[in-house]
This record gives structure tokens, C-alpha cells and sequence, in this order.
């Protein structure tokens, strides 16, 4: 972790919760001791130094925060890396992909606790953006029959491409409550767009991310200036148009001199079936030496920490700072509080960059329940009558897809409970790859089991902590944190902690080899 | 020695069960007694690799009416289907034929060899069953080093020679030049040479009579007490071990008693018969001829080839050239995922029931984990057996790399030791052939009990620094090269960088040499015979004989991944070598290790001295890019067959080392 992004961003984070005097005093840092003994105190139980036996672990009464993802099956024009379940249809039954979605959604809401407050909405696909206004509102009343939206802490994002906005249909979208703006950038470099098979340029984009900004604010949906809301767009780098890291980082810089309050900077994936993937098995194209996109990671890394973005997962990047606001480069003291084991807060970061993490794809990766609507949408629940964890996938042809929702009211393919195990790894699997890392309250909560033993090789694992790769110990636990924009100092200093494992700089980048290392051989 | 079939074949001993009909039942048993040792010739035909063999046969049992002639007849005796792919006979198959000549009838045993050197002892007991030898050459290829190394056995159990040319009819024929050949050679008196096709079926009816005039009948008194030589066996489930004897005294019946004068164990014969040419009941075996019988043994291990037997209460004296099977070259087997570990077993378990030449140990290597120490007849007995083990048994195995059982002897000091290594390397160097002067030196040597000589199996049994008292010796062949002379530089050039010593050669015509030399048995065990081929553009024919043990200065070079031993990858070395395979090792490991979350040190050694050293830096990523909802699906399927794949992974510290690390090594 670059040092600079410490300590000044916990002012950062108190200067927006200027009513608690208490937070000013938690700027000169207790030690680390007084600090956590409070907090065990306070909560107990989350300090798991001998785990209750496992017959006595709480099985969840009520299904995990609620996300829900639907998709939106249609594209104007095949991008060239893209291999999503996507279909390019001159003139889509728009009405008919409305009923159905809805008849899905709503039989999927009425197996749920009635309302719930739901977490995140995200509108994905395909280009979700071609959707009519309409369709979306219908969608929105739907859950709202169902459960809760709260316009001041429910996250809700539509993807769009450049392309396809209006102003005046972003205007609509955004009167029906959508308070995220997701824009499909990809490229800022014209034969790139090219190549990637965007039908935009980087002039149209850039006035597109423009117009996101006015009317999607970041805090847009809080007031605060924190909380949900805001603007993020998708860059692709190791693309083969781009042979050094510099034209990359020029790249990126432009980008990041636009950003609103989040980021997704993805390495380009070859996709089998993609036009690009077959370019490549031609031998038209070329892949990007593992060096080269090893230092545009870490580039990417690099310099978005120097416009004060925070690298909280693999490829997302949240804001942790207004660029007038922010006081410069902080002591040189940073907060790390990782220190002898037993007594610590750790990861200072996951809670500076908290307000702009996206609220959605966090709860893909912090185990909670999403419900996913739509052609080849897939998704995870929790049966409330017996609390298991089950995956479900839609059928991904929309025809077909449309026609059994009209049948049976859902369009489900796919329905697998979740061994224990695999639930386990799944939740090791995702939490590595957020700098939080995984918590032990929530393998036990969602993973029944208190002892990360059962699943992965503790002697591996000290060894990788050693070797720099990973942390373990205590750290504040965020999964439970009431909505983000009424975070204040004192509701933190209350958060339970936990033992932790998350991964350091170094060890993120190499997740992929740290996952099948760590964990047992026995196989789910 | 024919490499050249690269050891999909299965070697004798080892032969699948064969479940045969029996032609003839309980009522219609043959009486066989007629025919005397007078009317009886034991014969076996030796050639090179696809000089016509196996056709020959088909033809003497179309010709005797031991197999109805017809189209479809092509090489019976080859039972096995990979004897017929390749056209190669591997194990012995042996066929009695009935055949009148000048108004009498006779017996005949055709007794075939096994085709490989590896199993030189084992034609060596089958060639003493005979009393003559068909040796078929082609006319065009001419004598090969197969020819020369199964002329050269028949030769030493005083075999009587009947050559024949086969395959005069194809154009390239020159059965002048070939018969010039043999004369040359063999000293053979080529002057009524038989010139034959057999696959056109062409003067094959002269080969019969030739067999009956030129070899003898076997000598053995039906009347003396009862002697009988084993020489080849296999296990079959419904019977147990079937035995093919020749019956050199005396005469054999169901329901006598046998015993083994190697092991004393007791039999009772259940059934004797002759292969006909499938197993065929008779009333009795006596003096001269040639057999199976059925006697309950249990066990293949049971069976010892070349052991001899005598009635119950009636011992005789065994027959010479006994010699228990010994192993040329040493292997560790270890599953690829450990899981395996018992299924392996069995299978080991049960090819070795059909193959007692495999000696097996248990071993356990800090890299590879629990497998086996396997001891073989040679390299190709060795290839056979672990294909035989993925192939039959399905089983994915990791070969180390082989080793061949150097010995160590300890003298009771260091001065003596220091003359003995004197005296020998002196006898080595003398120009004599190694192997007289080394194994006289080496059983005088285990005679006298202040010696020790221990025999190394494995790389791990070998001292890391030598001691004073200590003697290093190695096992040497006399190996036989023909080629065509363009070919002269390149072979002794190739010898050469082998290690090969007292190399002589001689024309055995106008374009052909024959080069024989001795060589260190380790440097023929990896892929002497392969570069052979390239760099003779396929012409040259190898073969050898194990020729006893030569002082050598050896040293062990361990393999170190992060400064921990690899104890699957060390080898022994003779020290001139230590430097090219301790870079090339060092170099073939950095290219098969995978950048890993750690800097891998790669460090070839002997004792603490590092020989080369190498490197693989740290990977700095390794970590997809997208993973939301839909994605989990996947990423978990995919975390699945990672850890699958780690299985096969092995550890080394914190080192991970593919299988391939293993597999390229041994590749030198």
C-alpha cells in the first residue's frame, strides 16, 4: 500500500460527519489498545479467538442485504472483446422483454421477506441504456411493491454506452430515481474505439461523461456528497493498440482528469468467440507480453493513487477525496494499525474509500444475496426457509427465456444449492480479491464456519503472510455498516471487528496464484 | 537390439493371459511317444527386426498342416495385438509341427526367441531348448547387429546354423553379396545356401528338409532319471502358470511329481501337452522334446526360467547356465496425484504377476512422495512396462530418471583400495575386453568378506563425498554397430562422446562396418540408440551384451530448488560429465518451472560446490480481471481444476514443480 493514501484520507473521511466533536479526537489516533477494547467490549462475540462449536453458530434468520441485477439482452453493434450474453436485434419485442422481466422479477421478489430494504439495483447487459424509460419504471414500481428503495442509500446504476445517450433520455432515467451512471468508455484513443468495435468517438464520450456528471453527482443520491450515486466508466487497457506503458498512463490521466467518483480499469480479456480472440488465432493480433501488463497494473495502480484513487478490488478504483478539498500528502505517520496480532484495526483503507465503492458489486464479493433477472442472468440467494445458499442461472436465449417466464413466471435454467464448502471458497474467493479481504464473522455467517483451517492450508497461508503476499488479523468489519451516507465516527468506532485475511498490493495482483495454493486439495 | 520398437511391445514373461481353446479335449489326447528323440528337431529361427520371421513360421505351419492354409494366415505366432502392428515377435511362441520327410515322420518344435536383448538370457534358455538355429537374413538389408548379437548366441550353446536368404524375389535383392556377407562374418559355408520367399511362398517347402539333414537330434535318454529344463512360463487365470520345458532325460506324465531344483518347492503335473500350435493335451513329454505343462504353481515368480527340474526323490544334477534375473536399470514410478497411490499398486501388482524379471521396492521421495523403486532387464523392458501401466491400467505415472546399479566397494583401507583402483583401471585400459578382467576382479573381490560392495538402486544411495576406503564401479557393455562406412566418422564420433572404449572395427563387406566397443551401460539407458538413427540417417543397427563392471569416477549432482534437495532429480554422473548435464539440467529446469509467487533458485551441485545456477523471478501478476455475479460460476470451475492441476503440482518447499520438470531431465 503507497504509504500517501493513509492517514489524510481519515480526516478526509470525519471532515464529512462535522456534527460529532468525538471525530476530531478520533483523528489523533487512540492507541490501538484503548481503541479496541472499547470495541470488544461493545461487541464481543466478533473477536473470534476460540470459536463456538459449530452446532451453535447462529444460522442467518433473515436472508442477507438484497441486491438485485437485471440485464438487458440488447446491443445496437457487436463490440469486438465482448462475449456477454448479448444479442444485436434491429427491432427487439420490447414490450414482451418488459412483461417478462417484470413477471420474473416479481416472482422473484414474493419468495423474499417482505420489505426489505434493498441494497443496490443495477441495471446491466448487453446496453441496458436502449431500455425505454418505461420499462425501467416499471421495474423500479415492481420492487418497490416488493420491498424498500431508499433514495438516500439504495444504489441504483444503469450501464450506458456513449452512443446511445440523450440528454434528455438520461434526464428521464435519472428523474426515475437511477442515481449511478455506469458509461461504457473502453478506449479514450480513436483507433482504439476502433478496433473494439465502439460505435463512438472519444469527442462523443467525453461530452457523454460530461453530461453523466451534471446529472449524476457523486452523493447525488445522500446530498452529502457522499454516499450512492455518481459516475463510472470502464477503461480497457493491454489492448493491442497499446505497445508501452506511457500510452497507457496518458491514457488513464485523461480518464482520470474526468472521473467522477469511481473507476473500472480492466486488463482486456481474450474471449473465446469474441471477433478479437480471433484476430488473435490468426494471428493478426498480438497479446501483450506478461511483462508489459504487469507494469500497467501496476501503472494503473500507481498513478490512480497519485489523483487519490483507491484500489479497493482487483479492477475497481473509488475516490477517496475531492481534488480541492484534499490536504495534500498527509503525515508521515500513516495509520497503519496492523501491529503485533491481538490488538488491532486494520486496513485503514477499506473504510477512506468506503463512500464511493460501489454498493453493488461489493455485495457480489462480500457474499450477499443478489437476485438476477433477465436472459443468462445468474444469481444468489438465500432460501429463507432453510437458510442454504443457492446459485441460480436464467436461460441466456432471450426467446426462450421470455417464453417460459410467461409459462412458469421465471425463466430459471438453473438452480444449485451451494455446499458449505463451496460457499466457503466462494467467499475466499471474492474477499481476496478486495483489499478488506475476508472477515471471519462473515465466513461464519455466510460459510457456517468460524475455522478458516477447514478450508485452506493455515501453514501456506503464514507463509504467504510472511513472504509480504497477505495480512491476517484484526480489522473493522464493514458488512454490516449502516448505509453509507449516515457513516459517522461513532457508528465506525461501534463496528464489530474481526480476524481478517486480506490481501496486500503485492499479493492482489497474484490472487489467482494464491487461491489454489492456500486452499486444501480435498475438491468441492 | 531393437530399440527401434520403441517398447510398445510386451516383453516375454509379461505376456497377456491368453485364453486359449484347447484344440484337443479329454477323449482325443495325443500319443506322442513315437517319436523318439531320432525323429524330433528343436529349432528356432533368429533375425534382425522384419526380415521375415513371423511369415517364415506361418509358412512351416501351413506347409506341416498345423494351420490351414489360407490368406488370412499372418504371423499366428504373433498373439499379441502389438506383435502384429509392428511385425515384431517379442516374446517366445513356440509350435510343434508334424512333417513326413523320406517316408518317416518327425516332430518338429519350432521354439521362437524373444526379439530384444534385454531378454538376451532369457533367448539364451531358449535357444538351449534347441539343437539348431533357421538364421534368416534379408537379401537386401543384409546382416544387421540383431543378426549378429542371435548368431553369436546361438553360436556360444553350440547351436547348429541352417542360414537362409529370404525375400529373394524383391527387387533390391542381392543374395550374392549377402551370402558374401555371412561367409565374412560368420565363417558359415554358404555354398548350398537356402534363397527363399517366404511371403511369395517361394522354395519354402526346402527349408524343412534342410532343418531335419542339417541339425541334429537332441541327445537325452528316456530311460535315465528325469530332467527337465523351464524355459519360458506365463500365468494364465483359469490354469495358473503355464510352463514351456524341454524334457532333456527321462519322460513326464499328468500326476507326476516334479521338483524345482532352484527353490526345492514340489509340484504335481495336472497335464502335459505340445503347443499344436495351441496348447494340446498329450499322454506324455519324454527325452527330446518339447512342451507345456500345468503343475499348480501360483505365482510367475515361481516360475524361473532356466531352473531345471527332476522327479520327486530322484534329484539329478540342474543343468548349467542358471542364472536368477537380474536387473540393468533402475526406475522410481510415482503417481502423478498421490491419490493414486493404491490403484497403482495394484496394477503394478498385477503386471508383475505376468513378468517376475521386475524387481520391486517401495520408495519415498521428498518431491514425488510414495512410489516404487522398479528394477528391469533394460531400458525397453522398462518403456514396455510403463506403457503397459498407462495404457492397460490407466495409470499416470512420473519415471525418474534411470539409474544403473553402480556398486560401491569398500576395501578395509584406504591404501588398498587405492591399489585395486589402480589394478583395474590398468586391466580396463589394456585393450582386453572389460568385462573378463572386471568380473573376475569383482568376484574375487565379494569372495574376500573384509569387501564390502554394495549395489546402488538409486541416486539416494550414493555418497554425497567419497571415502578413502571406497571404489566406484560401473556397468559396461559390449556393444555392436552396423553401418554403412559413409557413417564411419559420425558413429565413432558418437561412441566417443559416450564414453566408449577398445573400439575396433572390421568391413563385413565393400560398403558395411561392423564397430564393436564397450560403453558405460548408463550412457546407452537415455537415447543412445535414437541419436544413433538421426545421425546414421536411420542405417545403423545396434545391439549389445552386458559385459561386467569397470572402476569409474562417479559423483552424484543433486538438483537444489531454494536450497532444498530434490531428491527425484539427482543422478550419479561420471565426473567428465558434470559440468554440460549440471548447466543443461540447471537450464531445462528455469524453462519448465512457471514464474510462481515466489523466486525460484535453481542450483545444480556435488557436495556444497555449485555446478551451475539459474533462476525464475517472481511472477508479478496472476489475477483475472473481471469477476461479478455471473462470473462465480466460472471462476469456481476454474479454482476447481487449479487445485486438480496442483495435485499434479509437486512441492518443493514453497516450490512448485510440474511434472514436465521430471519428463525433461530425464531427456538428456
Amino acid at each position: 500500500m503507497r504509504t500517501h493514501l493513509g492517514h489524510p484520507h481519515t480526516r478526509y473521511f470525519f471532515r464529512h460527519c462535522p456534527t460529532s466533536p468525538q471525530n476530531r479526537s478520533f483523528l489523533h489516533l487512540p492507541s490501538p489498545d484503548l481503541f479496541c477494547r472499547r470495541t470488544i467490549n461493545s461487541r464481543a462475540t466478533s473477536i473470534p479467538d476460540s470459536p463456538p462449536p459449530l452446532a451453535s453458530l447462529p444460522v442467518p434468520r433473515s436472508p442477507p442485504p438484497l441486491a438485485i441485477y437485471v440485464h438487458w439482452p440488447y446491443c445496437q453493434s457487436h463490440c469486438t472483446y465482448c462475449n456477454f450474453n448479448k444479442y444485436v436485434v434491429a427491432q427487439p419485442d420490447v414490450e414482451r422483454l418488459t412483461s417478462a422481466l417484470d413477471r420474473e422479477l416479481r416472482t422473484s421478489l414474493a419468495e423474499r421477506p417482505p420489505n426489505q430494504v434493498v441494497r443496490s439495483i443495477y441495471f446491466g447487459g448487453g446496453t441496458p441504456s436502449l431500455a425505454p424509460p418505461a420499462t425501467l419504471a416499471k421495474l423500479l414500481n415492481t420492487v418497490q411493491h416488493y420491498c424498500r428503495i431508499d433514495p438516500a442509500t439504495t444504489e441504483i446504476t444503469l450501464e450506458a454506452n456513449p452512443t446511445t445517450l440523450e440528454t434528455g433520455k438520461l434526464r428521464a432515467f435519472r428523474a426515475l430515481g437511477i442515481n449511478r451512471l455506469s458509461l461504457g468508455l473502453q478506449a479514450l484513443n480513436e483507433p482504439a474505439l476502433r478496433q473494439l468495435g465502439r460505435n463512438h468517438s472519444v469527442t462523443e464520450a467525453l461530452r457523454a461523461l460530461a453530461q453523466c456528471h451534471a446529472l449524476f453527482p457523486s452523493g447525488g443520491g445522500g446530498g452529502m456528497g457522499v454516499g450512492v450515486g455518481g459516475v463510472t466508466f470502464d477503461l480497457i487497457y493491454g489492448r493491442p493498440d497499446q505497445s508501452t506503458v506511457s500510452d497507457w498512463v496518458k491514457e488513464l490521466n485523461i480518464g482520470l482528469e474526468c472521473a467522477g467518483s469511481h473507476m473500472s480499469l480492466y486488463e482486456l480479456t481474450w474471449k473465446r468467440g469474441t471477433a478479437l480472440f480471433r484476430a488473435l488465432e490468426a494471428g493478426k493480433l498480438q497479446r501483450a507480453s506478461d511483462d508489459l501488463l504487469s507494469e500497467m497494473y501496476e501503472a494503473t495502480i500507481e498513478t490512480c493513487a497519485a489523483h487519490r484513487f483507491h484500489h479497493y478490488e482487483v479492477s475497481s478504483f473509488a475516490r477517496l477525496e475531492a481534488a480541492d478539498s484534499f490536504p495534500g500528502p498527509g503525515p508521515t505517520n500513516p495509520p497503519d494499525l496492523v501491529n503485533n496480532g491481538s490488538t488491532l484495526l486494520a486496513n485503514p483503507q477499506t473504510w477512506l474509500s468506503w463512500p464511493h465503492q460501489s454498493s453493488h458489486n461489493s455485495a457480489y464479493w462480500r457474499g450477499l444475496d443478489y437476485v438476477g433477472i433477465g436472459p443468462g442472468a445468474h444469481g444468489r440467494v438465500t432460501d429463507p426457509q432453510t437458510g442454504r445458499r443457492k446459485r441460480t442461472i436464467r436461460i441466456p436465449h432471450p426467446p426462450t427465456w421470455m417464453q417460459q417466464c410467461e409459462e412458469l413466471g421465471h425463466g430459471l435454467r438453473l438452480e444449485t444449492e451451494l455446499t458449505d464448502q463451496e460457499a466457503r471458497e466462494e467467499l475466499l474467493m471474492f474477499g481476496l480479491r478486495m483489499r478488506e479481504g475476508l472477515p471471519l464473522s462473515r465466513l461464519r455467517r455466510y460459510g457456517n464456519t468460524n475455522d478458516l483451517g477447514e478450508m485452506i492450508d493455515m501453514a501456506r497461508m503464514q507463509e504467504l503472510v510472511e513472504s509480504g503476499h497477505l495480512n491476517w488479523g484484526t480489522a473493522r468489519v464493514f458488512d454490516d455498516a449502516p448505509p453509507k451516507a449516515n457513516l459517522t465516527a461513532e457508528i465506525v468506532e461501534t463496528l464489530p471487528v474481526s480476524m481478517t485475511l486480506w490481501p496486500t498490493a503485492k499479493g492482489i495482483a497474484l490472487v489467482d496464484s494464491i487461491l489454489p495454493r492456500l486452499l486444501h486439495d480435498k475438491t468441492t | 537390439m531393437v530399440l527401434a520398437l520403441s517398447g510398445r511391445i510386451a516383453p516375454r514373461g509379461s505376456r497377456q493371459v491368453r485364453r486359449m481353446s484347447k484344440k484337443a479335449g479329454a477323449h482325443d489326447t495325443l500319443d506322442i511317444s513315437t517319436y523318439t528323440a531320432d525323429y524330433v528337431r528343436n529349432f528356432s529361427i533368429i533375425a534382425h527386426i522384419d526380415h521375415g520371421k513371423s511369415t517364415l513360421a506361418d509358412r512351416l505351419l501351413e506347409i506341416t498342416k498345423t494351420i490351414e492354409k489360407k490368406s488370412g494366415n499372418k504371423q499366428v505366432l504373433d498373439k499379441l495385438k502389438v506383435e502384429r502392428e509392428r511385425g515384431i515377435t517379442v516374446k517366445a511362441q513356440t509350435a510343434s509341427m508334424f512333417y513326413t520327410y523320406k517316408d518317416k515322420k518327425y516332430l518338429l518344435n519350432l521354439i521362437d526367441t524373444p526379439g530384444h536383448v534385454d531378454f538376451s538370457y532369457e533367448v539364451s534358455r531358449s535357444l538351449a531348448a534347441c539343437q539348431g538355429a533357421i538364421l534368416l537374413v534379408d537379401s537386401s538389408q543384409g546382416i544387421q547387429a540383431q543378426t549378429v548379437a542371435n548368431f553369436y548366441l546361438a553360436f556360444g550353446e553350440g547351436l547348429a546354423i541352417v542360414p537362409v536368404l529370404n525375400k529373394v524375389d524383391l527387387p533390391g535383392a542381392d543374395p550374392a553379396k549377402v551370402a558374401a556377407q555371412l561367409e565374412t562374418t560368420f565363417e558359415l559355408d554358404t555354398a548350398d545356401i537356402l534363397s527363399i520367399s517366404a511371403k511369395s511362398n517361394l522354395r519354402v517347402d526346402e527349408v524343412l528338409p534342410a532343418v531335419i539333414e542339417q541339425i541334429p537330434p537332441p541327445d537325452g535318454n528316456p530311460q535315465a532319471p528325469l530332467k527337465i529344463l523351464l524355459f519360458d512360463s506365463w500365468y494364465d487365470s483359469y490354469v495358473g502358470v503355464v510352463c514351456l520345458v524341454r524334457v532333456v532325460d527321462g519322460s513326464l506324465a499328468a500326476g507326476d511329481y516334479i521338483v524345482s531344483s532352484h527353490s526345492g518347492a514340489k509340484y504335481e503335473v495336472a497335464e502335459v501337452g505340445i503347443m499344436y500350435p495351441e496348447q494340446t493335451r498329450t499322454t506324455s513329454l519324454q527325452a527330446g522334446q518339447v512342451g507345456y505343462i500345468f503343475c499348480n504353481m501360483k505365482a510367475i515368480s515361481e516360475a524361473f526360467v532356466g531352473d531345471t527340474f527332476f522327479r520327486h526323490r530322484h534329484p539329478v544334477d540342474p543343468l548349467p547356465g542358471f542364472i536368477p534375473a537380474k536387473s540393468m536399470v533402475f526406475s522410481g514410478i510415482f503417481p502423478v496425484d498421490p491419490n493414486d497411490y493404491s490403484r497403482l499398486d495394484e496394477s503394478i501388482e498385477k503386471l508383475t504377476l505376468n513378468d517376475s524379471s521386475v524387481t520391486v521396492q517401495k520408495e519415498t521421495s521428498n518431491a514425488l512422495g510414495q512410489g516404487w523403486r522398479l528394477g528391469f532387464l533394460g531400458t525397453l523392458h522398462m518403456d514396455v512396462f510403463r506403457q503397459r501401466l498407462e495404457e492397460e491400467y490407466n495409470a499416470r505415472v512420473i519415471v525418474t530418471q534411470p539409474t544403473v546399479p553402480y556398486r560401491i566397494v569398500t576395501y578395509p583401507d584406504a591404501e588398498t583400495a587405492a591399489n585395486q583402483e589402480a589394478q583395474r583401471l590398468e586391466g580396463s585400459t589394456s585393450g582386453e575386453m572389460a568385462s573378463a578382467s572386471a568380473s573376475a576382479l569383482a568376484s574375487a573381490a565379494a569372495d574376500d568378506s573384509n569387501v564390502k560392495v554394495k549395489q546402488v538402486r538409486t541416486p539416494s544411495d550414493f555418497p554425497d563425498s567419497k571415502e578413502l576406503r571406497m571404489v566406484y564401479e560401473e556397468p559396461v557393455v559390449s556393444a555392436t554397430l552396423i553401418f554403412p562406412q559413409e557413417y564411419l566418422g559420425a558413429m565413432l564420433e558418437h561412441c566417443n562422446s559416450h564414453r566408449s572404449e577398445n573400439q575396433e572395427y572390421t568391413f563385413i563387406d565393400e560398403t558395411r562396418v561392423m564397430l564393436r566397443c564397450t560403453l558405460p551401460t548408463a550412457e546407452i539407458v537415455n537415447d543412445f540408440y535414437e541419436q544413433l538413427k538421426s545421425k546414421s540417417s536411420g542405417f545403423a543397427s545396434f545391439d549389445y551384451e552386458e559385459a561386467g563392471y569397470v572402476v569409474s569416477d562417479l559423483v552424484k549432482l543433486n538438483v537444489l530448488l531454494n536450497g532444498k534437495p530434490v531428491d527425484a532429480l539427482a543422478c550419479i554422473l561420471h565426473r567428465s560429465q558434470l559440468e554440460r548435464v549440471g548447466r543443461d539440467i540447471a537450464l531445462k529446469l528455469r524453462k519448465v518451472i512457471k514464474r510462481q509467487l515466489f523466486e525460484v533458485a535453481i542450483q545444480t551441485v556435488v557436495g556444497s560446490r555449485v555446478i551451475a545456477r539459474e533462476s525464475v523471478s517472481a511472477a508479478r501478476k496472476d489475477v483475472t480481471a473481471k469477476c461479478y455475479g455471473g462470473d462465480a460460476t466460472r471462476k469456481m470451475k476454474l479454482l476447481a481444476k487449479q487445485k486438480e492441476g496442483k495435485k499434479r503440482m509437486k512441492m518443493v518447499g514453497n516450490v512448485e514443480l510440474p511434472q514436465e520438470a521430471f519428463l525433461s531431465v530425464i531427456k538428456q
